[in-house]
């Protein structure tokens, strides 16, 4: 199993890469969307955890890059509390949207559920933790 | 100001300070984590514990703490923004409060705010939430452009009286004229009793509450 991690905050998307690590879960990370982008075309990825709201490029634009270049990639949306609208729109296109700070257990739970749904990114009626 | 207006900028703002408090309490929970397992790998697997990662995390962390703490002193400051009804208000503390207010907005559009205040002491009329307002408006007017700059430098200016704002760095070709006019054009929604006014040189937006004699070259 293979992730990609991207969030703006390199303290914390690194401690998230290394602990996932040890774990027995290889992920890379990157702060840029475009570095993402990169990273996504050279090696095949099963899920990406992608945070919400990052300079340049959202989360969510950056989502619909990265299906188009993997159809099968599988999401799922960090956010440090985003609107009702984010979630409505996050929601939508991942396997579920989480709020900071998210336990490790929660993070490797829901990878682990959505990599064995098979099918679309999209969540399957379950899977948020939106909390306002 | 229609009472619409103070609501929703009291709830953009609160908004924005949350959501850094989300991120920075995400980094200490991922740091304290990991800090765990560093020491849990080491008991359980009887490795010798890695001290010199490990204090590179408690540094982490507690560089973080300041961070948090950081935030939620701006918070602060911003509930107590309402104390105070009534001008003068301090124009200096005013535009570094609000360059910080605004800071994570200008940071996702990939924009820097850089004051550079000399020492004065300027005061201008009107109430301390009403030059918030007022500058985020400017800012919204400027960084909302097609041209999309890169920098705001922010200087209080006695002489005018005036705050000035000058965009620099636009990935697009400069239009600080047209700038000026969508800043003039965000404001006259947010307008005051008090009356700022939009004043350009051709190279940085000025709001002022009165008209300039000699506007800034």
């Amino acid at each position: 199993m293979r992730i990609l991690l991207v969030d703006d905050e390199e303290e914390l998307v690194s401690a998230l890469a290394e602990r996932l690590s040890f774990r027995n879960i290889e992920a890379d990370w990157t702060t840029r969307p475009e570095e993402a982008l990169r990273l996504s075309g050279e090696r095949e990825y099963d899920l990406a955890v992608l945070d919400v709201k990052m300079p340049r490029m959202s989360g969510l634009d950056l989502q619909r890059r990265l299906q188009k270049q993997h159809p099968g990639l599988k999401f799922i949306f960090l956010t440090g509390h985003g609107s009702h609208q984010d979630f409505k729109d996050a929601s939508q296109e991942a396997w579920a949207y989480l709020v900071k700070p998210v336990p490790l257990e929660e993070i490797i739970d829901r990878i682990h559920s959505a990599l064995a749904s098979g099918g679309s990114g999209q969540r399957e009626g379950k899977g948020a933790n939106h909390d306002q | 100001m229609t009472s619409e207006k103070e609501p929703r900028f009291f709830g953009r703002v609160v908004a924005s300070l949350s959501h850094e408090l989300k991120n920075a309490l995400a980094v200490l929970n991922e740091n304290a984590g990991l800090a765990g397992d560093l020491i849990e790998m080491a008991e359980e697997l009887g490795r010798p514990l890695n001290t010199e990662r490990l204090t590179a995390v408690v540094k982490r962390l507690k560089a973080n703490v300041k961070t948090t703490d950081e935030i939620a002193g701006s918070l602060n400051r911003f509930g107590h923004v309402v104390d105070v009804l009534e001008g003068p208000v301090d124009l200096d503390e005013v535009v570094l409060l609000a360059l910080r207010l605004y800071r994570r907005h200008a940071d996702r559009l990939g924009a820097k705010l850089e004051p550079s205040l000399e020492p004065v002491s300027l005061r201008g009329p009107g109430t301390r939430l009403e030059w918030l307002m007022a500058m985020f408006a400017v800012l919204d007017g400027l960084l909302g452009r097609p041209e999309k700059y890169r920098r705001v430098d922010v200087a209080l200016d006695p002489r005018t009286p005036a705050i000035w704002f000058q965009p620099s760095d636009a990935v697009g070709s400069a239009d600080v004229a047209g700038a000026a006019r969508s800043v003039e054009s965000l404001l006259a929604e947010d307008l005051p009793a008090w009356g700022p006014k939009v004043v350009s040189t051709g190279l940085a937006v000025g709001l002022t509450w009165s008209i300039p004699d000699h506007p800034k070259q």
